[in-house]
C-alpha cells in the first residue's frame, strides 16, 4: 500500500466517528424529516397519507405559523445584534489589564454552563411586575411598574433582552479569543501614527475581528431562530401568541397536536430559513473577510 | 489441571447465579415526579409497597412523568412499550380511548365480587366511558365550583350567595362586594384565562365550545349566546369588580388566596393551598354553584382515573391493582391527602367531615365530564381558549371577534 493510500485510509479512520455521528445524528433526521413532511399522519395512528407538498402549502397559508415565523424573526433582529455589541464591549473591557478580570470572566460565562430552565425561573421572578427585580429598580428612579412578560406590547422583548444575558459568555469568550489574536504591533504603530482610541478601533480592531464577528452572528442567529425554552418556560407562546415563536409553535405542532407530517414540514421550513440566513449572511460578510485576508 | 479450575468456576457461578425472578412486573405510570418526598408521595408509596406485601407474585414498576404526560403516553403506545397500569387525565382521556391505548375493563368490573359500579358517582364513571365500554376506573374528582370568602362577605355585609343563582344575581353580589371593601382595594371576583376554569360559564349560558359531533366549532362557539357570555365577563373586569390581567399579574399571587377578592371559580385542589394561605381563613371558606341562566347550574369535573394499558399481559395482576388502590381503605388513607374528592361514595362521605366537603358533595350530581374525555385533541382548544380570553379581556378584540378568529382556527386544526 502506498504511502497516500496509507494516509487517505487513515484519514477516513481519524474522520470516521464523526462522520458516522453526523450521518446518524444529523442527516438522516434531516431526511428522515423531509420523508414525514410529506404525508398526512398523526404520530400515534398507525396509517400516513401521502401528500406530496399539501403540508408546504398548508404551512405557507397558515396564520399562526407565519405569526410564528414573524416573532421568531423579530427576536432574532432584536437580540442578535444587540447581544453581539454588548458582548463586544464586555470582551473589550475584560481584555484590559485590570484586576480581578479572570474573575469576571468566569462571572460572565455562568448563565452558559446554567440550566436554561433554571434560568427561565429566575427571570420570571426578575420580570414580575411590582415585586420583581427590574420592576423594583424601575420604581426606585420614577418609572411605574411594567408587567413584562404579561403584555403583548413587551413579552417577545423582554426574552430577547433576557437572551443579551444568556447568551453573552460563549460570545464574549469568542470576542476575547479575537481580541487576544490582534497583534500588538498594529496598535503600536497606529499610536506612531497619532491614532486615537476610537481610530484604532475602528481601522484596527473592528477589521481584525471580523473572522470572530462572522462566526459570532451567525451561530447567534440560528440560535436565536430556534428559542424554545425561555418561551416554553415562561410564557407559552402568550399573552395573545405575542411570543409564539417558531420552534414552540413547532413543538405544539408534534406534541399537543400530534400533526407529525405537519410539523416535520414546518421544521423542514425552519431548517431551510435558517440555512438561508446563514448563508446570506456568510455572502454579505465575504467581502469583508477577503479585505481581512488581504490584509 | 485447566480443565478442573474452568469446570469449578463454572460450577461455582451456577451456584451463586440467583434464579430467574418469577415475580410479574407491574408497570405503572404517572405524572408525579420522582422521589418529591412530599406526605402524598410517600402515601402513593405506602399504597404501592403494601400491595406489593399482598401480592408477593406482583413487583410494581413506578414510570414518573412529570411532564409532557400525554405525549410521552402516546409515544410510549406507538413504541409498543404502554405501561400496564395508566393514570389518566379526564381531560385527555379521549385521546387514550379512541386510540387503543386503554383496553375495556367493563367484565372486570361488572364480575368482580368486591368492586362494584354503584360504589362510585355516576357521573365520574363518563370521563372513562367510550362506546359503552368502561375504559378506566375514576379515583378522584372535583368539580369547578365558585368559592366564597365569608369573613370578606360579613365585611361587605353582603349575604351569601345561594346554589341557582343567576348571572345577574353573581354580578350584583360581585358589585356590591366590591363597594363594600372599596376602602381596602378589594374586590368582588377574580376571574382566569385558563379554560378549563371557564369553559362552564358558556354552557350556564346555554352555549358551548364544539357542534354536538365534537368536531366544528363555527356556528356553536362563536354563536350570540357565547358572545354574551364572555362579554359578560369582560363586563366584570371593566366595571371594576375584578381585577385587570395586569393587576393580577403585578401582585404575583392569587388574589383570592391572598384575601384580595371575594369570589374564585376553582377546583377542590384548591383548598391545599388555601389552608396554608395568610389572607384567609379556609374553614371560612363557602362554596355555591356555578351561576347560570338555566334552570339548574351545571359545571365540569375534572378527574384522575386508572385503566389498564392495550399491552398490558397480565391484566388480571394489573386489575388486582387498581382494586386495591381503589379499595374503601386505601381510598381513605389517598384521600387523606384532600386534593380531591374520592370517586367512590362511601369515602367522599366519610371525608365529608367539613361543611365545605359537603357542600361540595351537594355539587357533584350537576358535575359534566371535560370534553377532552370525548373529543381528541381538546388541548388545542383549550390553548386557543386562554389566548381568546387574554385579547378580549385586554380589550384587544370584542367577544365576538376573539370567538370567531379562536372557532376558525379550530375548526382548520380539527381538518387537519
Amino acid at each position: 500500500m502506498s504511502l497516500l493510500k496509507r494516509e487517505n485510509r487513515n484519514g477516513w479512520l481519524f474522520v470516521a466517528p464523526a462522520t458516522l455521528h453526523l450521518l446518524l445524528f444529523a442527516i438522516l433526521p434531516i431526511g428522515f424529516t423531509l420523508y414525514l413532511s410529506l404525508f398526512r399522519w398523526k404520530l400515534y395512528q398507525p396509517s400516513k397519507s401521502f401528500v406530496g407538498l399539501k403540508n408546504y402549502l398548508y404551512s405557507f397559508q397558515d396564520p399562526a405559523f407565519l405569526n410564528a415565523l414573524s416573532n421568531s424573526l423579530k427576536y432574532a433582529i432584536v437580540a442578535v445584534p444587540s447581544g453581539v455589541i454588548v458582548a463586544l464591549a464586555i470582551a473589550i473591557l475584560l481584555n484590559q489589564k485590570m484586576r480581578l478580570s479572570s474573575f469576571f470572566r468566569t462571572i460572565y460565562y455562568l448563565p452558559a454552563i446554567s440550566s436554561g430552565v433554571a434560568i427561565s425561573m429566575i427571570w420570571i421572578y426578575i420580570f414580575l411586575p411590582e415585586t420583581g427585580l427590574l420592576n423594583s429598580m424601575l420604581s426606585a428612579v420614577g418609572f411605574t411598574s411594567v408587567d413584562f412578560l404579561g403584555k403583548t406590547e413587551t413579552a417577545l422583548w423582554s426574552l430577547a433582552f433576557m437572551s443579551i444575558w444568556i447568551g453573552l459568555g460563549p460570545k464574549v469568550v469568542l470576542f476575547l479569543a479575537g481580541l487576544i489574536g490582534v497583534p500588538q504591533t498594529l496598535y503600536e504603530a497606529a499610536m506612531l501614527d497619532g491614532a486615537s482610541g476610537w481610530q484604532s478601533f475602528r481601522y484596527i480592531t473592528m477589521p481584525m475581528l471580523v473572522p470572530t464577528s462572522l462566526f459570532v452572528v451567525v451561530t447567534s442567529t440560528i440560535s436565536a431562530i430556534q428559542v424554545f425554552t425561555p418561551v416554553y418556560m415562561m410564557t407559552k407562546g402568550g399573552p395573545e401568541d405575542s411570543t409564539d415563536v417558531v420552534g414552540f409553535h413547532i413543538y405544539n405542532e408534534a406534541w399537543i397536536s400530534f400533526n407529525t407530517g405537519l410539523a416535520s414540514a414546518k421544521s423542514f421550513i425552519l431548517f431551510v430559513l435558517i440555512a438561508g440566513v446563514a448563508l446570506i449572511q456568510f455572502r454579505m460578510s465575504r467581502k469583508q473577510l477577503e479585505g481581512h485576508v488581504t490584509q | 489441571m485447566r480443565f478442573v479450575l474452568l469446570a469449578f468456576l463454572i460450577v461455582s457461578c451456577l451456584s451463586c447465579s440467583r434464579p430467574a425472578s418469577t415475580k410479574i412486573s407491574l408497570r405503572i405510570s404517572t405524572w408525579s415526579g420522582a422521589g418529591e418526598d412530599s406526605e402524598y408521595d410517600r402515601l402513593v408509596q405506602q399504597i404501592y409497597r403494601d400491595f406489593e406485601v399482598e401480592n408477593p407474585d406482583i413487583q410494581i414498576q413506578v414510570e414518573n412523568m412529570p411532564s409532557d404526560y400525554v405525549a410521552k403516553m402516546m409515544l410510549s403506545h406507538i413504541a409498543e412499550v404502554t405501561p400496564d397500569v395508566v393514570v389518566l387525565d379526564a381531560a385527555s382521556s379521549a385521546l387514550f380511548m379512541k386510540n387503543g391505548v386503554l383496553q375495556d375493563i367493563s367484565g372486570y368490573l361488572a364480575n368482580d365480587k368486591d368492586l362494584k359500579r354503584d360504589q362510585f358517582f355516576e357521573n365520574t364513571l363518563l370521563a372513562g366511558t367510550y362506546q359503552d365500554k368502561l375504559m378506566s376506573i375514576p379515583v378522584d374528582f372535583t368539580p369547578m365550583v365558585m368559592y366564597y370568602n365569608k369573613d370578606l362577605f360579613d365585611e361587605a355585609n353582603v349575604p351569601y350567595p345561594a346554589n341557582g343563582w343567576s348571572f345577574q344575581e353573581f354580578e350584583a353580589t360581585a358589585a356590591k362586594l366590591t363597594a363594600g371593601l372599596a376602602a381596602k382595594k378589594k374586590k368582588g371576583f377574580v376571574m382566569s384565562t385558563w379554560m378549563p376554569g371557564w369553559v362552564m360559564w358558556l354552557w350556564n349560558n346555554g352555549g358551548n365550545v364544539l357542534d354536538p359531533t365534537g368536531t366544528k366549532a363555527s356556528g356553536t362557539l362563536d354563536s350570540p349566546a357565547n358572545a354574551e357570555t364572555i362579554g359578560f365577563l369582560k363586563g366584570l373586569v371593566d366595571k371594576g369588580y375584578a381585577p385587570k390581567l395586569d393587576e393580577v399579574a403585578a401582585t404575583g399571587v392569587d388574589p383570592f388566596a391572598n384575601g384580595d377578592a371575594a369570589m374564585q371559580v376553582t377546583g377542590h385542589w384548591a383548598i391545599t393551598g388555601f389552608k396554608s394561605a395568610k389572607g384567609l381563613n379556609w374553614k371560612r371558606l363557602g362554596i355555591v354553584s356555578m351561576p347560570t341562566q338555566l334552570k339548574s347550574p351545571v359545571t365540569v369535573y375534572y378527574e384522575s382515573g386508572m385503566g389498564i394499558g392495550n399491552r398490558c399481559k397480565n391484566p388480571e395482576a394489573a386489575w388486582r391493582f387498581i382494586k386495591h388502590f381503589c379499595s374503601y381503605k386505601n381510598q381513605l388513607r389517598y384521600n387523606s391527602s384532600g386534593i380531591a374528592i374520592c370517586a367512590r361514595k362511601d369515602v367522599a362521605k366519610e371525608r365529608a367531615v367539613e361543611p365545605i366537603e359537603s357542600e361540595f358533595l351537594q355539587l357533584v350530581s350537576g358535575a359534566r365530564p371535560p370534553t377532552g374525555a370525548q373529543v381528541e385533541g381538546y388541548s388545542f382548544v383549550e390553548l386557543q381558549g386562554r389566548s381568546m380570553m387574554e385579547s378580549v379581556l385586554n380589550g384587544r378584540k370584542t367577544p365576538s371577534e376573539a370567538l370567531q378568529e379562536m372557532a376558525k382556527r379550530i375548526d382548520q386544526e380539527f381538518a387537519k
